[in-house]
């Protein structure tokens, strides 16, 4: 198994995406069957290679049978499997969401089998894009999977027809200049060392000249993946992004796209140009970048009306919240960062299905819509409500322990930089009380207006469900989750943490 | 040196285009100067003076220091497929835009999102 899952869990979703296109033009018939069993596929496939590496350690896996450093390299450890294992969960759920839900505004256009099984190819393709970036080992393979992945999102975004074509444009010259400025960095580290694995990099690098050019290139790749992970103020191309696309989409990309380019970061600047005296520099400015983008993305998401543009504001700030803790660099910040990462991702997924498919289906996106719905649909509003309290970090759920995390990183990190990145972290919760409770005031405690309700009840019409069960169900899926990550923290501690140690550790042991 | 202070320049130029520019099909042209810029910055860094195309067979020995290094020439293919298809995803976008808002100025686009 461990031979031949690390080359099927990137595989298989790139070979579904050209596949299930294909079978959609071919038999004019649906494809929700293959695209659903491959996204299974997937799962399996990222859960076996978690457990396997749970069991017996890390596997570096040469493909095409060339060994590094001059064949192409995916590595697998504890923290590339716990990505790789909520990339591909989020996308089952995203692709349960894109079968059977609704998914559609009336911006877009009429939906077809080809249409149908071309947007599954593309979640397909954005899936096996973002393994790809979590798995590979080398930098200019990192940066075509960031792009196969980003031209996947492009598309996803723009289905949504209409202002989603214009959110989708604007991402795309965001997310093609990143991608260059990360390739013009590669290209100069490349001139320095003369290799592209990631390994032989951190083995050279230490002894490179730190010249000007190994600056610019740790500058260049910082923000060309900043910008990817939304790092503040970096962040324009995400709020129009997150809100006007169709919620399928919305709920995966909200979850995991900018995080797995926050895991490169991390991959990068913490292991790779760990060594450089620039990376260092690049880190401090991250942490500080970090406090400013979860100070701002608070303040702005309480500023907002509509609820899901307030949830692509508080991303905005949890995202400054991981790259804190990439910033700080310690083990410690290392697991919150990380754990932020898989608490956001459930929590924020599950919101931002909610929000969506509430916002489609009660045509409204404001608090006032909201109100009185927690009588209506009690489970999904509890489920909603559980999200929203791992966002504020109450205990249990997987919120708390990743803030708890990052404000102990922050104590034993000290300083100016520790003590910026406590209170950011407090403020942030507070912030986050003001903008949630707002709206679970209004679903628990007010009765709903008169607000144009499209229940129908006087028509003589079946009443609208407030969320359609193909997203009820990864609503409450998710919420579970949160509160199953939440209780079993302490595992998931154990797991990450002694690899990435190992990691480290190997590096410089092979260096010379 | 002069070769790699052009492609600098190239980049620069093509991002403020992206950022300046007030057509969403210009800051599209600017986005590929931009790109040009990489490909003539690696393309450029595999350039040896009076080396030549690593191709062996012309009898004796193969001495790198007679070759180019080829590496950064086969990553730029990559670069410029990707390149091609993000214009073409680009432009089908730019389509869809101009026909449903009727402009493609971002300020007025933007204003009409709100």
């Amino acid at each position: 198994m461990r031979d031949v899952l690390p080359g099927l869990l990137v595989a298989l979703p790139l070979l579904g995406a050209a596949l299930v296109p294909l079978l959609a033009a071919l038999s004019r018939r649906t494809t929700r069957v293959p695209a659903l069993a491959l996204h299974a596929a997937i799962l399996a496939a990222a859960l076996g290679l978690f457990g396997s590496v749970a069991a017996a350690g890390p596997i570096r896996y040469a493909v095409g049978g060339w060994p590094g450093p001059w064949g192409i390299e995916l590595w697998f450890d504890g923290l590339s499997t716990l990505i790789a294992v909520l990339v591909a969960g989020i996308a089952c759920f995203a692709a349960f969401a894109q079968t059977f839900g609704p998914g559609r505004d009336e911006a877009a256009p009429a939906s077809t089998p080809l249409r149908e099984g071309l947007l599954r190819g593309a979640l397909l393709l954005l899936v096996g894009g973002l393994l790809g970036i979590v798995a590979t080992r080398d930098v200019f393979n990192l940066f075509v999977f960031l792009e196969i992945s980003s031209l996947a999102a492009y598309t996803l975004v723009a289905s949504g027809g209409g202002r989603a074509t214009v959110a989708a444009f604007r991402y795309l010259l965001a997310g093609t200049a990143a991608g260059s400025l990360y390739l013009f960095g590669v290209g100069f580290l490349y001139a320095l060392t003369g290799t592209l694995n990631m390994d032989d990099l951190a083995a050279r690098l230490p002894s490179v000249e730190a010249d000007a050019a190994l600056t610019v290139a740790v500058v260049l790749i910082a923000v060309g993946l900043s910008i990817k992970a939304a790092l503040f103020p970096l962040h324009g191309w995400l709020p129009d992004t997150y809100v006007y696309s169709p919620t399928p989409t919305a709920g995966f990309i909200a979850a995991v796209m900018a995080k797995v380019s926050a895991y490169a970061l991390l991959r990068l600047l913490g292991e790779v140009l760990a060594g450089t005296a620039a990376g260092a520099v690049v880190l401090d400015i991250t942490l500080w970048l970090g406090v400013a983008g979860v100070v701002a993305g608070g303040i702005l998401a309480v500023a907002q009306r509509a609820i899901t543009r307030m949830l692509a504001w508080s991303s905005i700030s949890a995202m400054g919240m991981i790259l804190i803790g990439v910033g700080m660099g310690s083990a410690l910040a290392i697991t919150g960062a990380l754990f932020h990462m898989a608490a956001h991702a459930l929590a924020k997924g599950c919101l931002f299905f909610g929000a969506g498919g509430i916002r489609a289906s009660r045509r409204g996106d404001d608090v006032e819509g909201w109100a009185g719905l927690g009588a209506r649909a009690p489970w999904t509003l509890a489920a909603l409500t559980v999200a929203a309290l791992s966002m504020i970090g109450i205990p249990p759920t997987a919120g708390f322990f990743s803030k708890y995390y990052l404000l102990s990183a922050s104590i034993t990190t000290g300083g100016p930089a520790g003590i910026a990145a406590f209170a950011a972290i407090i403020l942030s919760s507070l912030l986050a009380t003001v903008y949630f409770l707002r709206v679970l005031e209004a679903v628990w405690f007010r009765t709903p207006g008169d607000a144009p309700d499209a229940s129908g009840d006087s028509a003589g019409r079946q009443p609208v469900p407030v969320l359609p069960r193909p997203l009820a169900v990864p609503v409450v899926a998710l919420a579970v989750l949160v509160l199953l990550t939440g209780i079993f923290a302490r595992p998931f501690e154990r797991h990450v943490l002694p690899d990435w140690e190992s990691g480290t550790a190997r590096i410089t042991a092979e260096a010379p | 040196m002069t070769i790699y202070a052009f492609a600098a320049a190239l980049f620069t130029l093509g991002i403020a285009g992206m950022a300046l520019l007030p057509n969403l099909l210009r800051k599209l042209l600017a986005m590929n100067v931009m790109q040009v810029a990489v490909i003539v910055f690696f393309v450029s860094l595999a350039f040896k003076d009076g080396a030549t195309v690593p191709i062996l067979g012309q009898g004796g020995a193969p001495r790198a220091a007679e070759f180019m290094n080829p590496l950064p020439h086969t990553l730029m293919l990559t670069a410029i497929v990707v390149s091609v298809s993000t214009t073409g995803l680009a432009l089908g976008l730019l389509v869809r835009i101009r026909s449903r808002f009727r402009t493609l100025n971002e300020q007025r686009l933007l204003d009409r999102l709100r």
